[in-house]
């Protein structure tokens, strides 16, 4: 195979780790040397043409060749197999919608989460179950790796430099779950969102890290405690709108649908009523940019108008994931200023 | 062992060569940053500060409609057929 990218020879396995780590082209941790022999076999896997370009990554803006893809996802640990869900999660990130050039500089804490949905994630062992968020699984934490190694390596989001994030969050190392489908009595986000049931897909949204919200009980419990935690007045959503992220438990999931609740009746639900005081909001709005993500409908004028933390019920997204116990998550977006979510199908 | 560079590469970018007067000039503000009210008053003045100026012709001022998004085309297109030169910047 031909490559574009420049080829150095180094004595050993330690030579290229600490070569990755003198040049700034590693996050902080050793990788695995992208040798000719270990890229050629990440792309054969896609399918794809190395030199094929998906677009440009902001803030460099240097060109996402599916070449460039297949050396950080070497570097990552990724097996050949799992290349195609980076290829498409890349794909969703570029789409303008998103806005990756904002979520990449914003001092706002959003990092974009890759939810892989369809029955790769079984094959490829992804962990939809118990710690869904957290380590321990090869398939999150190295596809993960991978999308953060190419936004740095393509994208250039050094942090204290363009990376102008105030705190971070750990999802900067690894941020990729799947959906738990066999535990999920509704139907998918992808599949909510166009793609066809039992196909592969990838959902990127850019958000917090998970917030753990105490869920447990009946279900009017449980929406108390989740309208509770998503409507604080220090959430991005609560002062600019935008998209938000609920994940339920597969148990949670069981109590909603014994009680004939839909995915789309607890959205309206939380819509309706995680809300705050325009008031307040005012009150600790000093930035004074809530009105602009405000739509018409909102009574700017009056005080006690309760606004909601999304446009419309259908920016709250919901996947059912983790383990059987009390508790939920949710992950606030960035706010109407983007990190939007976006499904690809995955391409095998 | 032979391994293989992770960083990319960019398009050429043709940079053109900039005439930094402003005299007889027609200066066009972007509003780069949150759309607030404070940012409003600082471009205003900055507008004002601008036209009390002999040689500048006049200044007029554009607000991005998201802050975190890059402009719209029209909205360059408008303010590249509207000024001969374009400050663009944020008040935080």
């Amino acid at each position: 195979m031909q490559f574009t990218a420049e080829q150095i020879d180094v004595d050993d396995y330690h030579a290229a780790v600490e070569l990755f780590f003198e040049r700034g082209w590693t996050d902080g941790l050793a990788i695995v040397p992208p040798t000719e022999e270990l890229v050629a076999a990440m792309i054969a896997a896609s399918g794809r043409e190395p030199h094929e370009e998906l677009g440009e990554v902001p803030p460099a803006q240097s060109i996402a060749t599916i070449e460039k893809l297949a050396i950080n996802s070497v570097m990552a640990g990724c097996r050949p197999e799992y290349f195609p869900v980076i290829i498409a999660a890349v794909e969703a990130m570029l789409e303008p919608e998103h806005n990756l050039n904002g979520v990449q500089t914003t001092t706002h804490c959003c990092v974009p989460l890759a939810i892989v949905h369809g029955p790769i994630a079984t094959q490829l062992k992804l962990n939809a179950g118990d710690g869904v968020f957290g380590n321990g699984f090869r398939a999150n934490g190295t596809i993960g790796r991978a999308i953060r190694l190419i936004l740095w390596n393509l994208g250039g989001n050094i942090p204290g430099e363009v990376d102008k994030s105030t705190q971070a969050h750990p999802g900067k190392w690894s941020f990729c779950i799947a959906e738990k489908e066999e535990a999920n009595p509704w139907e998918p986000l992808h599949v909510e969102r166009g793609i066809g049931a039992g196909k592969n897909a990838v959902t990127v949204f850019s958000c917090e890290a998970p917030h753990s919200v105490l869920c447990y009980g009946t279900v009017k419990q449980m929406l108390a405690s989740l309208v509770s935690s998503l409507s604080g007045l220090g959430s991005n959503n609560v002062q600019a709108m935008g998209e938000t992220l609920v994940v339920l438990n597969p148990w949670q999931a069981r109590q909603f649908h014994r009680e004939g609740w839909s995915k789309p009746e607890i959205r309206v639900y939380l819509w309706e009523h995680a809300r705050a005081r325009l008031g307040d909001i005012r009150e600790v709005d000093a930035l004074g940019i809530s009105d602009q993500f405000w739509p018409s409908w909102v009574e700017k004028d009056n005080d006690d108008y309760r606004v909601p933390i999304t446009e419309r019920p259908r920016n709250i997204h919901i996947v059912v994931a983790g383990g059987e116990t009390y508790f939920a998550a949710i992950c606030p977006g960035w706010g109407g200023l983007g990190g939007f979510a976006v499904t690809r199908e995955i391409e095998q | 062992m032979r391994v293989l560079s992770p960083v990319g590469v960019r398009r050429p970018f043709a940079e053109k060569k900039i005439d930094h007067t402003a005299a007889g000039r027609v200066i066009g503000l972007v509003n780069n940053g949150f759309g607030n009210e404070i940012a409003g008053r600082f471009f205003e003045r900055l507008k004002e500060l601008l036209e009390a100026k002999p040689a500048v012709n006049a200044a007029s001022i554009w607000r991005k409609p998201v802050f975190t998004r890059p402009s719209p085309e029209a909205l360059v297109n408008e303010v590249a057929a509207a000024s001969q030169q374009a400050v663009v910047g944020l008040c935080a």
